[in-house]
């Protein structure tokens, strides 16, 4: 035994070897190198002096991080529970597995795959005052009189992209709940039914509180996802009208590529990096806590 | 249309104020009157520049102000379209103004090339290049002295838009993106808010506080 010990954790080390290395190169190196680049004012167009904190007291005073940093959480707890509901909802009335329930999962899932610019352009045009299809159907079924722009008012295109991001992901939770609804054991299911409870009953004793790693998994994604939108703002509203719907990364964006900050830009996105690690290790904890219970 | 009408737009350093002179107010004042008249199309509000040039491809609007890759838009999207090109007007009869700008070579810090990439702009102002490598591409040439050439001849809508260079300004600070090109910019925020919201005096206020403040930086 004392001989393989040791033989056999320099295989542990060696299968997992590869994902080090990975993390090692493509996340850990890049992460040291962002701390330092903000401690400095370096340049897009080269240059860079130590500032210390300096990055990080502008920020304190940055009202445009700020307001975007409260929309971009704004769109997080708008989103996040619209697409849990509706995956949920999907997943319990497609998870059998019947041709015609395959089919529309299959439906619903296909955005997935699309790319989120792609997506984001597709949409920008649907909602197109001239030639948007959106526009022409509710003209069409007399629900407005006349064909609006969508992206003319802040509250309309967060709803406009509320909307396409819908559409865009909810197959993405949607086949992460439909696995964990098959995963549960037909044993209690079938006991479930014995004792007489209904299908809500079943839904919400049995199924629910069985899902719920699932849930938390799917949460997270789609809440970090959120709070790293940009894609979508950046295509559909350039964060206007009045710079109302910039999200927190584009601000990055807009500091780090267009006004060429690359210091000030890597301290942002330490900032919105500690402030997401802070919520999910919260949402974590939470969770882990009521399953303790 | 401001610097035709004799303002100046930006500042060059912390120290200089930005858009000075009446021709600011005139000008968001006119566009306020067209868009509370309705002379503007409704999507202007939202226009990003993805589709700026939809409007007047559609005949619905009958001025628009554009850059000279326009004219061989319309001449491919609607080539029945009877349009003519000028300069940007000011506010009084023959003031005039054209936009120069766009795209800008740089040569960065720490670059192992200067020579080079300075032999080739040095190139890229020649005859044959501006003559051979852009006119005949219906490009415009850099240098208006070559607006009038055998490739433009057949169309003096591009000769106008050539000459355009030599009425035009260009917006030369260093921070031109932050002050103006940014989607968060002081000048996109001025033009809504004084057009659309109707507070022009606020809103030049504003603009040039912000410029003011990032000329500084």
């Amino acid at each position: 035994m004392k001989r393989t010990q040791p033989s056999g954790q320099w295989q542990g080390w060696l299968y997992v070897a590869p994902a080090l290395i990975f993390v090692g190169v493509f996340v850990l190196i890049p992460l040291c190198q962002l701390v330092a680049m903000s401690t400095t004012d370096r340049s897009l167009l080269g240059g860079g002096r130590f500032i210390g904190l300096g990055n990080y007291t502008k920020i304190w005073n940055d009202a445009g991080f700020w307001r975007a940093l409260m929309f971009t959480v704004k769109y997080t707890i708008v989103l996040t529970p619209i697409l849990m509901v509706l995956g949920f909802a999907l997943a319990l009335l497609t998870a059998d597995k019947t041709p015609l329930k395959r089919l529309t999962r299959t439906i619903v899932f296909l955005p997935v795959v699309i790319g989120l610019s792609s997506s984001s352009l597709l949409w920008f045009w649907l909602f197109d005052e001239q030639v948007g299809l959106l526009n022409k159907l509710m003209t069409d079924l007399r629900v407005i009189a006349q064909p609006m722009v969508w992206f003319v008012s802040a509250d309309l295109a967060f709803w406009a992209v509320v909307i396409s991001i819908t559409w865009k992901v909810l197959g993405f939770g949607m086949v992460l709940f439909i696995a964990s609804i098959q995963s549960i054991d037909r044993e209690i299911m079938e006991a479930a039914v014995v004792d007489g409870a209904g299908y809500w009953i079943r839904v919400f004793r049995i199924v629910l509180p069985l899902s719920r790693r699932i849930i938390l998994l799917t949460t997270l994604v789609s809440a970090i996802g959120s709070m790293l939108a940009f894609d979508q703002f950046y295509i559909m509203t350039s964060g206007g009208p009045r710079g109302q719907t910039f999200t927190a990364v584009y601000w990055i964006y807009q500091n780090s590529f267009v006004s060429f900050k690359l210091g000030y830009g890597a301290a942002l996105s330490i900032v919105l990096t500690l402030i997401i690690l802070v919520f999910s290790t919260l949402q974590i904890a939470l969770t882990a806590r009521s399953e303790a219970r | 249309m401001m610097v035709a009408a004799g303002s100046k737009i930006l500042p060059a350093n912390g120290n200089d104020d930005a858009l000075t002179g009446d021709g600011v107010k005139q000008v968001l004042e006119t566009f306020r009157e067209m868009w509370t008249e309705g002379l503007v199309p409704k999507s202007a509000q939202a226009d990003n520049g993805a589709n700026f040039t939809a409007m007047f491809k559609s005949g619905k609007i009958g001025i628009q102000g554009c850059g000279g890759f326009l004219i061989s838009d319309l001449k491919h999207d609607v080539p029945d379209m009877n349009f003519g090109v000028t300069f940007l007007p000011g506010v009084k009869e023959g003031q005039v103004s054209a936009f120069v700008g766009g795209d800008v070579v740089a040569i960065p810090v720490g670059s192992k090339h200067v020579p080079l990439a300075k032999a080739f702009v040095a190139w890229e102002l020649t005859d044959e290049a501006q003559l051979e490598g852009l006119a005949r591409n219906n490009i415009l040439p850099s240098r208006p002295a070559l607006a009038d050439n055998k490739y433009f001849a057949t169309d003096p809508r591009i000769v106008t838009t050539a000459k355009a260079l030599g009425v035009g300004y260009v917006p030369w600070v260093y921070h031109f993106a932050n002050m103006v090109n940014s989607d968060s910019s002081p000048w996109i925020n001025m033009l809504q808010r004084a057009i659309f919201d109707g507070d022009v005096d606020g809103a030049i206020t504003e603009a040039r506080d912000k410029m003011k403040a990032i000329a500084g930086e």
